[in-house]
């Protein structure tokens, strides 16, 4: 640890410190502009020049690494000379456009002159007038107030790794450019907004409405995925005008399109802004209190007539973990029902069930900044960078600076793949087979950790036995690899020190996304890589609170905190003071059918749309219809309010205090950045009100009163202290034991299981293969009622490849009907390579194209056959 | 030198790309059937070298073994050598060179002033051999040195020979290339690369071009010793794509060597692999910064980046990296034959060796020259350039490039090496001499020299990359006649500024040429500001465009070559301008033998 001295006063600098790191340490400042600590330093403003005794040139601290025994000035009056020269060059030709600059109150260059006291410039230059980039979606770049300080270049390509922008011409022409061409080929993150020290890169969805003094910042988490970043919302009178975000953050204040952009879904006009009560077969705004009343007397009057199991619940991964608590415990203590599922049951639900069974950990084993440190990562399954951006430039990140290898299997191209090492071209539905192939191989080559194996697992055996008897050519077959394709990827995560796995969609939600789970925690286990820092498993699901979701117990098989009735029954009794239901409960597997019985006569369904998320949605719509009662709370109409009784105005992610959890396990809290727009409550609140009206109120009063009480019946939540979780909140990951004997009394257990072929029916009728995933710009369907995103992605699409695209002669662009054999709907047909020939895919998105009608239960992939819309079809 | 000892006689034709373009190739032809049709082709060979250095003056055919020296030769002069020369043993008067000052014609290349005070050390097989024959380089000691450096001294002699030598950079640096190749070596961090930096982009400067178009194999042997002294089995050259004769003949060399055993595996037996690839640079000026140029040829964009780490340490890929210029290289292989103590007895305390000029402006023999260092300005000019044409004056020199500085008319006498010129506030740089007479203007040579340092800066950082532009409008402003009092105070500052904070060569020399005017030719710029008048009349706008009555010889020389009618002028009378017609041309004041016109 080198010792110098700045300013006369003795610092320590770290190793590899910079002598401005060292200089802030001590409190020390220096005046920057070009310096942005995300990034590596660009030095080239100049501007923080400093004087070193026994070197004749100034040296820019922000590059000069502190050394021993240094004596540093940063205030001699050639320094000072320095500044002023450089503020005096830069400010030679940088209009002064103050009162119409994006930037004004915020700008790095005003903040600066005014620091350093320059009173103007006497050096004459004319200023710049290049025309202002305006056709860009969301960014403008004004390259007359451009100070080249490559903030944004640096952030695009350090941070981000989308090298869209690139340094053009030279000298004094040097500007920021596109890569290539005119277009912008970006991920629309806005890093480079941020990053900008003056107007030059903008955000144009805020110019010229509000003024950066004129707004608050509320800092909170952006819902949208379950990266769970944290932002800022910039609020002015009451509405949101941009969302800024802090670079001391765990995210670091990166965010995505998503996060930076996708704000103005909340003042969408759609919004739902009254309570609605169906009469006469038409929803009618009516007051609150008239709401209450009809839906507790009517769920009342049910579980009178058929008992409390006739009513069930449906929550969504959208609502708080408070929004969650409240659900379960108006269903369990206020109704006397364990009939809550959510759609986690068609995803996550099947990653809890395979970890349990196999290692207890409930979510990733690690976090997103251990990604960094990996030598070997597996992606399968999920194209990071559309579910999860955040832990999409992590791996991005990790490959590219810290040389991790990166391995990508999957059914299409992703946005990783030109960073991977190997790129393993999968057919949909074999990521099972290829972890069991990867296994082979490990094993046939004694790379796998016997160690960790004999001292940690159990269920070794059986596993071997399973994998001896798979022939590796079926493998291949399946799998649609090549062997050494297959191998080579073997020997990388084997001979990896620390190896990760990342798999989210297409392993969790197809049918067999148990066993898959299953086999890549095997690979996993049999690699030893679990219980070791910088490795583990990570499965992503996009939604941003599914894990808070499930924590929170809304499903028949758990109380929150994983608890089962057995052990916890008296816990939960003794603070609610009731009963606790001894039904076991229905999934939303069991509540279809029992809609379909007569056995369930009314569903509560909070912040989700089952119509449109939920697979064989066409069967759900049918079975909702019967339903006596069908109440929705909700922020928007969806196809599922159309057919509500009543639907309740909830309150959106800004208007509403309380917490969420992100994969990491990361419990964060969710601060209310505006009012409740019109009439909407949070959707604890609702239920609440809900059950007042029954006539036995749940004791919440405030969003903390729901919390108090997590904290006493959840054991992992014990200790926490709704206030302190501020900032980058609290990771707290539950370890569950398994039931009796299920891992021998090891820590974990393999679990060799082998999965089913995917059904060949209808292959001639049907000759396209479907997989339904996400669009980069879009976050669910919510993100469809933000302009800004329907301005990078308007409207649904298929993707095929052209070579099919040929045969069926649809052109770019037209319209097709996909038919599967449950359904169907038109999307205009979208060429890429991105697909394999016989493939198509569709972004699950955009709610009126119904994807999910097109599967049969317990799927995202189905056979399909493309027509062009409006052609007859002749079969 | 002799491919084949039948010859009686040998053309040695200059293929440089100087004599090239004034129609070498079309004199070998001619010359080639003039021996066909006299049945002479087993008695003469025609052999193209390399770039002879005299290049104002090609085509130029030496003749050996007489060592005629023939220059601005024709086509239609082929009939005339063959038969003269060839057949009746007689020099042909009227192609041979006639020095300036005596008008005397000289027939040997040895007595001709321009080559006679020379010391050929890099140019050592100028004119010589067959750029594109091995063999010819094989026969003048090619080779030799990496055989033995490869076979009888180990690394570490090879760097101590080199330091013994006190070789210094070439490219301007003047960084001691032993010192530099110990460095690297020191790292034991492998693959390691040795780098060429042929990316000569010095206006005027053209050694490095002569070099590898002329004698390509010495680049490509004392690439092969660094890359043995230093560890490393690949080398890169970056060479402009501006230079594709360059490019060939390395290319052809590279093949040669490499079929000969002297480059690829296992060299001459030694065990030591090593070799070369060419990686065309596309003429940004900032690619001749060491870190910018590896950028480069990584493929991204040539800026220079922040040191440490040094590229001996994490270079080209982050892998320890020597990077010397094609001059550097091509004194190697002298070196180790000769020893580095024969080496470090040519030259200064401070600088040893030789040293290529490309000497152009205002001299009589412009092209590309060698001395020893320490000699001085006034030899390399008056004696070996032949002094200032049209019995003008010396005014000043201009050396080190477009960031180099002036040295004026009286300081003459300084000897050229890195400390003499550094003091004089001029440098070394590439090596390029520009002689400027009384006709030139110090303020607009300035401006011309920033005007390049404004295009060529790579735009990151703020003091190069907006001062130079204020530097740039400055300068205009004053030669336009809109320059006010404290301009020069103003430059002055902004100068040290810029050269104080850049970060790389580029910005910190870039105000050289405005300082080092000012400080010999400040006289000038006043009178441009207070006078607003260009005192060598070169700037039109401070141009009174009137005739001096008492200096008019009435000779009408202006009123013949006026382009636009604007000169009044009868026999006997004194010319007049009118300036309602003059577009401010200065067709007169270059003609007027008098200088009757301000």
């Amino acid at each position: 640890m080198p010792m110098l001295t700045i300013d006369d006063i003795d610092v320590t600098a770290d190793e590899g410190m910079t002598i401005l790191e060292a200089a802030g340490k001590a409190g020390i400042w220096i005046p920057t502009l070009c310096y942005y600590p995300k990034t590596s330093p660009s030095d080239s403003c100049r501007v923080c020049a400093v004087e070193i005794e026994g070197i004749g040139r100034p040296m820019t601290s922000c590059n000069t690494i502190a050394a021993e025994g240094m004596r540093v000035h940063t205030d001699t009056p050639r320094v000072r000379a320095i500044r002023e020269e450089v503020m005096k060059l830069v400010l030679m030709d940088h209009p002064l456009d103050c009162p119409i600059c994006p930037a004004a109150g915020e700008c790095e260059i005003q903040n600066l002159t005014y620091r350093l006291g320059i009173h103007g410039t006497d050096l004459p230059l004319e200023r710049r007038t290049d025309p202002i980039v305006g056709h860009w979606p969301l960014i403008e770049y004004n390259p007359n107030l451009c100070i080249t300080c490559l903030r944004c270049v640096k952030v695009c390509h350090e941070v981000i790794g989308a090298s869209a922008l690139a340094l053009k011409d030279v000298g004094y022409n040097a500007r920021i450019g596109t890569r290539e061409g005119d277009t912008l080929w970006c991920d629309f993150c806005g890093e480079c907004v941020e990053a900008c020290p003056t107007g030059a890169m903008s955000n144009k969805t805020v110019k010229r409405w509000a003024r950066s003094w004129e707004m608050t910042k509320t800092p909170t988490i952006c819902p949208l995925c379950s990266a769970g970043c944290r932002m800022e919302i910039n609020v002015k009178d009451g509405r949101i005008f941009r969302i800024t975000s802090n670079i001391d953050t765990h995210n670091s204040g990166t965010l995505c399109a998503g996060g930076r952009f996708g704000y103005d879904l909340v003042h969408h006009e759609e919004r739902l802004d009254s309570p609605l009560l169906r009469r006469n077969g038409r929803l009618e705004p009516v007051f609150w209190e008239v709401g209450f009343t009809y839906v507790a007397e009517n769920l009342k009057r049910i579980v009178k007539e058929s008992g409390p199991d006739s009513v069930a619940g449906l929550a969504s991964p959208r609502l708080t973990n408070e929004d969650c608590y409240a659900f379960q415990k108006f269903f369990r203590a206020v109704i006397g029902t364990n009939n809550i599922d959510s759609e986690a049951r068609f995803s996550y639900l099947r990653v809890q069930r395979a970890m349990e069974l196999t290692t207890g950990h409930m979510g990733t084993t690690g976090s997103l900044e251990d990604l960094l440190d990996t030598d070997a990562v597996l992606v399968i399954g999920i194209d990071p960078l559309e579910e999860t951006p955040a832990l999409g430039w992590k791996v991005k990140l990790a490959a590219r600076r810290y040389d991790s290898n990166l391995i990508v299997a999957n059914s299409r191209e992703t946005s990783l793949d030109p960073f991977a090492r190997m790129r393993l071209r999968i057919r949909p539905y074999s990521e099972s087979e290829l972890a069991l192939g990867m296994m082979k191989i490990i094993l046939d080559l004694d790379l796998w950790d016997g160690k960790f194996v004999r001292n940690n697992t159990a269920n070794f055996l059986p596993m071997k036995n399973l994998l001896d008897k798979i022939s590796l050519k079926g493998i291949l077959r399946r799998t649609g690899v090549t062997e050494e394709g297959l191998r080579e990827a073997a020997l990388i995560f084997a001979q990896a020190p620390r190896a990760s796995i990342i798999f989210g969609g297409d392993v969790i939600q197809q049918e067999n996304g148990l066993q898959c789970v299953m086999n890549l925690v095997n690979l996993a286990l049999l690699t030893g890589n679990l219980d070791r820092d910088n490795a583990g498993i990570y499965p992503i699901f996009e939604k941003g609170n599914i894990l808070g979701l499930c924590d929170m117990g809304v499903m028949p098989e758990y109380l929150p905190g994983y608890q089962v009735a057995a052990s916890a029954r008296g816990t939960f009794e003794r603070v609610w003071k009731t009963d606790l239901p001894y039904t076991k409960g229905r999934t939303v597997p069991d509540i279809v059918r029992g809609l379909e019985t007569g056995d369930v006569r009314a569903v509560y369904v909070a912040g989700a749309d089952p119509l449109t998320d939920y697979p064989n949605a066409g069967r759900l719509a049918a079975a909702l219809e019967k339903a006596e009662l069908l109440v929705v709370q909700d922020i928007f109409p969806s196809p599922t309010t159309r057919i509500a009784h009543c639907v309740f105005p909830a309150a959106s992610f800004a208007e509403k205090d309380g917490t969420m959890t992100n994969i990491e396990h990361r419990i964060q809290r969710l601060n209310q950045a505006i009012p409740p727009l019109g009439p909407s409550m949070p959707d604890w609140n609702i239920l609440e009100q809900v059950s007042a009206a029954m006539g036995s109120s749940m004791g919440f009063f405030d969003v903390s009163d729901v919390f108090r009480e997590m904290t006493l019946t959840i054991p992992m939540y014990k200790g926490l202290k709704f206030q302190t979780l501020q900032g980058d909140g609290r990771i707290v990951r539950p370890f569950v034991e398994a039931g009796e004997g299920v891992r021998r009394g090891r820590r974990y257990s393999f679990a060799p299981v082998r999965t089913m072929e995917a059904p060949e029916k209808n292959r001639d009728a049907f000759p396209l293969e479907m997989t339904a995933g996400r669009s980069m710009y879009h976050f669910g369907s919510i993100s469809t009622r933000s302009r800004n995103l329907l301005g990078l992605c308007p409207e649904g699409y298929v993707e095929i490849n052209p070579q099919d695209a040929d045969a069926l002669d649809i052109g770019d662009g037209e319209r097709v009907e996909v038919r599967s054999p449950v359904g169907s709907f038109v999307a205009p047909v979208k060429y890429s390579g991105r697909v394999s020939p016989g493939m198509v895919y569709v972004p699950a998105n955009f709610p009126e194209l119904g994807v999910y009608r097109l599967f049969e239960e317990n799927t995202t992939v189905c056979r399909v056959k493309l027509t062009r819309y409006g052609e007859v079809d002749r079969v | 030198m002799c491919a084949s000892p039948s010859y009686r006689m040998h053309f040695m034709m200059c293929a440089g790309t100087g004599c090239l373009a004034s129609g070498s190739a079309d004199v070998r032809a001619a010359l080639e059937k003039e021996l066909v049709k006299r049945n002479l082709q087993d008695e003469v060979q025609i052999v193209m070298t390399g770039c002879n250095g005299f290049c104002a003056m090609g085509p130029l055919v030496v003749v050996y073994p007489d060592g005629v020296f023939y220059n601005q030769v024709k086509p239609e002069h082929a009939p005339l050598i063959v038969e003269e020369h060839v057949l009746k043993g007689r020099v042909v008067e009227k192609l041979l060179f006639k020095e300036p000052a005596a008008k005397s014609a000289v027939p040997l290349m040895k007595d001709i002033g321009f080559f006679g005070l020379q010391r050929l050390i890099v140019l050592r097989n100028r004119g010589l051999i067959d750029a594109e024959n091995i063999d010819e380089y094989i026969a003048r000691d090619g080779y030799a040195a990496l055989g033995k450096a490869l076979l009888e001294m180990t690394p570490e002699e090879v760097i101590e020979e080199v330091k013994k030598s006190g070789l210094r950079g070439r490219g301007g640096g003047g960084f001691p290339t032993g010192l530099k190749w110990e460095e690297c070596a020191r790292y034991d961090n492998f693959p390691k690369y040795t780098i060429c930096n042929g990316d000569e982009g010095d206006p005027g400067a053209f050694m490095d071009r002569s070099v590898m178009e002329g004698d390509p194999h010495s680049v490509l042997e004392g690439m092969a010793i660094s890359g043995y002294a230093i560890g490393a089995h690949q080398g890169y050259i970056y060479v402009r794509a501006e230079y594709p004769l360059a490019i060939q003949r390395l290319e052809k060399a590279m093949a040669d060597a490499r079929e000969y055993g002297l480059l690829g595996k296992d060299i001459l037996g030694s065990g030591f692999d090593f070799d070369i690839a060419i990686a065309p640079g596309a003429g940004a000026f900032v690619c001749g910064e060491s870190t910018a140029l590896m950028f480069s040829i990584e493929g991204k964009r040539g800026m220079p980046r922040i040191k440490p780490p040094r590229s001996a340490e994490a270079g080209l890929w982050n892998q320890p990296t020597n990077l010397n210029n094609v001059e550097t290289f091509a004194n190697i292989n002298p070196i180790i034959l000769n020893g580095g103590d024969w080496f470090a007895s040519i030259g200064t305390e401070g600088s040893k060796g030789t040293k290529v000029f490309a000497l152009t402006g205002a001299v009589n023999n412009v092209g590309l020259v060698e001395v020893p260092m320490g000699t001085s300005l006034k030899s390399l000019i008056f004696d070996i350039g032949g002094g200032i044409p049209k019995k003008r004056k010396f005014k000043a020199a201009q050396i080190g490039g477009p960031s180099g500085g002036c040295i004026p008319n009286g300081m003459e006498d300084v000897e050229i090496d890195y400390e003499s010129l550094y003091g004089v506030g001029a440098m070394m740089g590439s090596g390029g001499v520009v002689v400027m007479d009384d006709h030139t203007c110090m303020v607009d040579t300035a401006r011309f020299f920033t005007d390049f340092s404004v295009e060529e800066s790579c735009g990151k950082c703020t003091p190069c990359r907006e001062g130079l532009k204020v530097m740039l409008d400055k300068l205009t402003d004053i030669v336009e006649g809109r320059g006010r009092e404290g301009d020069v105070e103003f430059l002055q500052e902004l100068g040290r500024h810029i050269n104080g904070t850049s970060h790389c060569g580029l910005g910190k020399s870039a105000a050289n040429p405005v300082l080092s005017t000012i400080r010999y030719f400040r006289d000038e710029y006043d009178a441009h500001i207070h006078e607003k008048h260009c005192p060598a009349l070169v700037c039109p706008e401070l141009i009174d465009f009137v005739v001096i009555e008492e200096k008019c010889k009435m000779c009408g020389l202006c009123y013949r070559n006026c382009p636009s009618d604007a000169i009044i002028w009868e026999k006997k009378q004194v010319a007049r301008i009118d300036l309602s017609k003059c577009t401010k041309c200065r067709t007169c004041i270059m003609n007027c033998k008098f200088g009757a016109i301000r």
